[in-house]
């Protein structure tokens, strides 16, 4: 069972028409991602990849049982979009779409909280549990996952490929990973995703991959550090260089700037290791620290359960 | 973001009714005499940048009469403020100062809405904006869609210690803001300082708005007040910027393209927000120095943009390398694209590959094809997944020190 997403979850797709949509359907399916219907205005009646199409959200909802939606629309229409799927019942909503504007996105997360719903991206890549479902543009590379025990949650969309990768060149398999998008403001963000990867029990560890600017990573920290989340994690700490530039510009995503002295990875380091996180100084390097981190896990483990015994 | 000029806010202001110092926006200093003139009294001369803490930097300056106005904007006009020209400046009545308040709104990522933020000892920089327990500064979560009434500015207000008749001047103020704040789809929008005068009359002296890049297109009542463009860069673009800048225009509004040119002798064509940070920071760490930044994703024009994008990171002078490519695609038309635009400036520009290192990672789905477009070029490094972009940063760097 997926912290998010599995092989049972019946998913729509809002902007399915639309070139990326119909090609990431399209390895949707294939990977066993249980897409029921398709929502695209004026399109009713179509098929894309054998997914019947629908006008509007609600159409399709009187045909299918739906609780996950992804939206590929344009980034002036996400708002509408969203709020009809939130309208509609829909209790996720994954937001793929880039350049979203920030009152937008605020009126969308405000109502999905009053809704019970929740929100991931947007200007994300989307989920993929391995070896279930996957929905996005996560692992369309399929070779770039394989099944196993370590959680990912990531601001940077394309680098959910390359740790991948690299776990599956250590041996390693993952269990969700999860774009959170590389915007300022997202809907989940890394705490909220370690909150379910805490209680996940096919999760051992996690591996965060961070950005410069906002203060998600910060966040994530204070919630380690509360203990509300006790699993070894792994972080790599993108676009360092951005120390050296001028503040208020924003480089890699919409959310990588350094605004004032907050944001900077120096910052999130320091707050991230003061949480007992291992920092890695390159994506190559995750792997051997997750190995590290799980072998002491499993020897204090052992030695409670030692201590325990003799006592 | 975008930024609007101190003019250009007060000019919404004032349609919102908010009270603004009079003045006028120059460009000479014959025109900075006129308005001193015509406003008779003590003035304020501001240089007209899109950059914060400009009293730091001398360049808010005071005059008396009409012959300082016009030996301060002489001063101003045509000198570097903050990596930028002044091109004009803005000539206000000097405002009487009993008390100086600040109000801002923008958004709080941990709420995913707009928080205001009041204090009743102005003069706050932006920056400290930022900081989590700022004495004195008061943080209020707004409603994404309802603007924030009178009302409950004025309660606001009250609880900082604020009486009649500057209260409720204040509040109406405050409430004109978030309303401004929405119409305009600004993440920023401040006042520091909100001036109390003598009189408890309340004036918005000094305004500043950023506005949100992704909202441009459905604000054009702003376009003529956004001079510097959407593309974030902190400074007048250069030649080759404007190149790139023109080609997105061609295509605005998806599928960005982003180029700044920096000082360093490695062209970085690495694209892909997350791959174009750790590549960009390996370079920086092997002792390297790129001499650009670039950012591309798919959209509309993309090949256009592509190649307007190669063309200008390989025209820069004194380049001793060139690395481009992506994180692991599943587009595969992004790795045939970015090599037959890097192929065409190649040629274009007449470089020996064999004697100018060029780097290439292209991994993914049709990375053996987009390789093989790729071999026209002689001596060209081509990589794919078993070479990580940290280690093509490392190689890049090793080959250019080697030339």
């Amino acid at each position: 069972m997926g912290i998010l997403l599995d092989a049972s979850t019946k998913v729509i797709v809002q902007g399915i028409t639309g070139a990326q949509a119909q090609a990431d359907s399209k390895f949707c399916l294939e990977y066993g991602t249980n897409i029921v219907a398709g929502v695209a205005p004026g399109r009713a009646g179509q098929t894309v990849h054998g997914i019947p199409v629908y006008d509007t959200v609600r159409d399709a909802l009187r045909e299918h049982d739906a609780t996950f939606s992804i939206l590929y629309v344009p980034a002036g229409r996400v708002k509408d979009a969203a709020l009809e799927a939130i309208d509609g019942g829909i209790a996720m909503i994954q937001i793929i779409s880039e350049g979203v504007p920030y009152r937008d996105f605020s009126t969308i997360y405000h109502a999905a909280e009053r809704a019970g719903a929740r929100v991931n991206g947007p200007n994300s890549n989307g989920i993929i549990t391995v070896g279930q479902a996957k929905i996005g543009i996560v692992g369309n590379v399929i070779w770039c996952f394989q099944p196993g025990r370590i959680g990912i949650v990531s601001r940077s969309g394309g680098m959910t490929h390359e740790i991948g990768w690299e776990l599956v060149r250590a041996d390693m398999g993952v269990s969700t990973c999860v774009s959170i998008g590389g915007d300022y403001m997202i809907g989940l963000s890394f705490r909220d995703v370690l909150e379910l990867f805490a209680d996940d029990p096919g999760t051992d560890a996690v591996v965060m991959l961070c950005d410069p600017g906002g203060v998600y990573e910060e966040e994530a920290a204070a919630f380690i550090r509360s203990g509300a989340y006790a699993k070894p994690v792994a972080a790599y700490i993108g676009g360092r260089f951005i120390e050296e530039m001028p503040r208020g510009v924003s480089f890699g995503h919409a959310g990588a700037m350094i605004e004032g002295e907050s944001g900077r990875p120096s910052h999130k380091e320091k707050i991230l290791r003061e949480a007992g996180v291992h920092i890695a100084d390159t994506i190559s390097a995750i792997p051997p620290l997750l190995v590290a981190a799980l072998n002491n896990a499993a020897l204090l483990t052992k030695s409670n359960k030692k201590g325990r015994e003799l006592s | 973001m975008a930024r609007l000029t101190e003019d250009a806010t007060k000019t919404l202001f004032r349609e919102f009714s908010v009270p603004v110092p009079g003045g006028g926006t120059v460009a000479t200093p014959q025109e900075a005499r006129g308005v001193a003139k015509r406003l008779g009294r003590r003035v304020v001369v501001k240089a007209l940048v899109p950059a914060g803490k400009r009293g730091k930097s001398g360049a808010v300056r005071f005059a008396h009469d009409p012959d300082g106005a016009e030996r301060e904007a002489r001063d101003l006009l045509g000198s570097q403020v903050k990596g930028y020209t002044v091109a004009k400046v803005l000539v206000e009545t000097w405002v009487q100062t009993a008390m100086e308040l600040y109000a801002a709104i923008t958004y709080d990522p941990v709420r995913r809405g707009p928080v205001l933020l009041v204090s009743a000892s102005g003069g706050v920089d932006v920056e400290e904006l930022t900081a989590v327990n700022r004495t004195g500064l008061q943080r209020v979560p707004l409603d994404p869609d309802l603007a924030l009434s009178e009302q409950q500015a004025s309660g606001i207000w009250a609880g900082l210690g604020l009486t009649e008749p500057a209260l409720t001047n204040a509040a109406r103020i405050v409430s004109a803001l978030d309303r401004i704040f929405k119409k305009y789809d600004a993440t920023l929008a401040e006042i520091n300082p909100l001036t109390i005068t003598p009189d408890g009359e309340a004036v918005a002296v000094g305004a500043v708005m950023n506005i949100d890049d992704d909202a441009l297109l459905r604000q054009s009542g702003l376009r003529q007040h956004l001079e510097f463009g959407a593309g974030g860069t902190w400074r007048t673009p250069t030649a080759l910027e404007q190149q790139v800048l023109d080609a997105d225009k061609q295509y605005a509004g998806v599928g960005a393209v982003r180029f700044i040119e920096l000082e360093g002798d490695i062209g970085f064509g690495i694209c892909g927000g997350g791959a174009s940070l750790t590549t960009f920071d390996a370079i920086r760490k092997y002792g390297g120095k790129p001499a650009n930044y670039c950012d591309i994703s798919p959209g509309p024009g993309f090949e256009y943009k592509m190649k307007a994008l190669m063309l200008s990171i390989l025209s820069k002078p004194g380049l001793k390398g060139f690395v481009y490519g992506f994180n692991i695609l599943s587009f595969a038309r992004g790795l045939i694209v970015s090599s037959e635009a890097v192929i065409s400036a190649i040629q274009e520009l007449g470089i020996d590959t064999t004697r100018f290192p060029v780097v290439a990672r292209l991994a993914g789905v049709g990375e053996e094809r987009a390789r093989e477009v790729l071999s026209v070029l002689p001596g060209v490094h081509a990589f794919g997944r078993e070479t990580s972009l940290d280690e093509v940063g490392r190689l890049i760097v090793e080959l250019t020190r080697k030339g």
